[in-house]
């Protein structure tokens, strides 16, 4: 936890949403984003909450690899996105969200997620 | 209560002032945050627990943020989620249950003008245990005392529930020195319990006194108390008789709830008047109660009922219901009236006007009746 943490059990919360699709080409990933999840999303939240997603291979037999007791793996990765304050939207079924290709969701960014959630600045 | 009970509504009425006030007399110490967050940070010293409170319902997690807070209070605790938010819902309050225990209230239901005695009674053994407070005497002929009117007005029903009958009552533990207790109304008594709780400490005193009495075959201390004993007023006795306690299969018990931010009472906190002791019960009211007044009054009423049959004459005459609006105004009282007065109460009542008649009003068990009447007639404008 980072040494200026505002509380002693921060947490964060994952809008997880996954989708199969080609390797990104392009520096911006889109997806489209429920409306409900989207307001959750741009809302405060006691906890704060970001959105991650994951992208898969196409084909349905290459999403998990090593499937033994060792390990198991998944292939490709997913990005995640801060929807705070983002602006309000009818209430049509889907809003396109774009995800910044660089956001990819590892080990340390989660960790520089979570610091940031223990100094409250998800969601401000 | 399982967490399920914890509905949106429920979740709503549990405001962050009330939470902050239980945390912080439990122990919670409250850490400042950053005014931005609008959220509260409490942790328990030496346990390393930490609960957030939101401050706003503005936030998209508001109720279920509230709910761990709950749980969490809770889980610290080593209590169970009813007892907390018995206290959070209900802050600095006793509550009182009185249960009508009979066969045919198993199941949780009663009859329904049953269940309307028992609140009533319920109501009026509260009220005539506050007037015992503020003032103890044998009979209270005037039950119109400020404070003790307050008290009761404070007073809140909780939720009915299943076993036999039960009807709760919240009953604020206001600090003494908010009310003033005396006949002068200006003096402050500051010592404690708090007022709220000498009122519902009584209830189970007196009830508790009435058994022990009556078990050891001295009911005329309940009427000519001894030198320690509380004295019980007739009102009280009265109260106790309201409870549709009809039959030797049923009975009526008492139980508090003690506000804990208070000290607790060295009274018993459960007691039970079984069916067999309404008879003594009765016979102390009946004494306690002063002597019938013959004093004349004029009453204005209005005329809600005709009770009348054809005498042989077939003219109309018996009772008549009237709504009494000057003297003991709102009470309905029941008249015999002749023939011809009940012509004007005819007249009356097809006008919606007004009737003045003076008799003297008297009250058996639960009827209030004019007796020896004269000058029966329309008031004209």
């Amino acid at each position: 936890m980072a040494y200026d943490s505002l509380f002693d059990h921060a947490q964060l919360g994952l809008q997880l949403k996954a989708t199969a699709c080609p390797p990104p080409t392009d520096e911006i990933i889109t997806f489209p984003l429920p409306v409900k999840n989207y307001h959750d999303l741009r809302r405060p939240q006691v906890i704060p909450r970001i959105l991650v997603v994951f992208q898969m291979p196409v084909d349905v037999d290459q999403w998990l690899d090593h499937q033994i007791e060792e390990y198991l793996s998944t292939r490709r990765c997913g990005y995640y996105l801060n929807l705070f304050g983002a602006p309000d939207i009818p209430n049509d079924d889907n809003k396109t969200v774009y995800l910044p290709r660089t956001n990819v969701l590892t080990v340390n960014s989660l960790t520089t997620l979570m610091e940031q959630a223990s100094r409250g600045e998800l969601n401000v | 209560m399982s967490n399920d009970l914890l509905n949106d509504e429920l979740l709503r009425r549990v405001g962050p002032t009330s939470l902050q006030r239980y945390a912080t007399s439990h122990g919670w110490i409250r850490h400042a945050l950053p005014e931005r967050l609008r959220i509260a940070l409490y942790r328990l010293p030496g346990t390393g627990k930490e609960l957030i409170l939101p401050q706003t319902e503005e936030f998209g997690d508001y109720l279920p943020r509230i709910a761990d807070f709950l749980n969490g209070l809770a889980d610290a605790g080593g209590i169970t989620l009813r007892q907390v938010l018995n206290e959070v819902l209900n802050p600095h309050s006793d509550v009182l249950r009185f249960g009508y225990q009979a066969p045919e209230a198993r199941l949780g239901y009663v009859p329904f003008l049953t269940g309307i005695s028992l609140f009533d009674a319920a109501l009026r053994s509260i009220s005539t245990a506050t007037y015992d407070v503020v003032k103890p005497e044998k009979f209270h002929l005037r039950m119109s005392n400020p404070t003790a009117e307050a008290y009761v007005q404070s007073c809140r029903m909780g939720q009915t529930e299943i076993g036999s009958f039960v009807i709760s009552c919240i009953c604020p533990v206001e600090p003494t020195s908010q009310i003033p207790v005396g006949a002068d109304q200006e003096a402050i008594v500051e010592e404690a319990p708090a007022f709220g709780r000498q009122v519902t400490r009584r209830i189970l005193q007196s009830v508790t006194q009435i058994e022990e009495f009556v078990k050891a075959d001295q009911v005329n201390r309940l009427v000519e108390p001894a030198p320690g004993d509380l004295i019980i007023s007739g009102n009280f006795f009265d109260s106790l008789m309201a409870f549709p306690v009809e039959h030797e299969a049923a009975s009526l018990y008492i139980t508090a709830d003690w506000d804990k931010t208070v000290a607790q009472p060295t009274a018993p906190s459960r007691v039970e008047v079984r069916h067999d002791m309404f008879e003594a019960i009765e016979d102390v009211a009946r004494q306690l109660r002063p002597a019938k007044t013959t004093r004349e009054d004029r009453f204005i009423a209005k005329v809600v009922t005709l009770r009348g049959e054809p005498n042989p004459e077939e003219q109309m005459e018996g009772e008549v219901v009237l709504l009494l609006l000057h003297q003991e105004a709102g009470v309905k009282a029941r008249i015999w009236l002749s023939p011809t007065d009940y012509v004007i109460a005819g007249q009356a009542h097809m006008q919606n006007g007004y009737i003045s008649v003076t008799g003297v009003l008297s009250k058996i068990k639960k009827t209030f009746q004019i007796e020896k009447y004269t000058n029966f007639s329309i008031i004209t404008n």
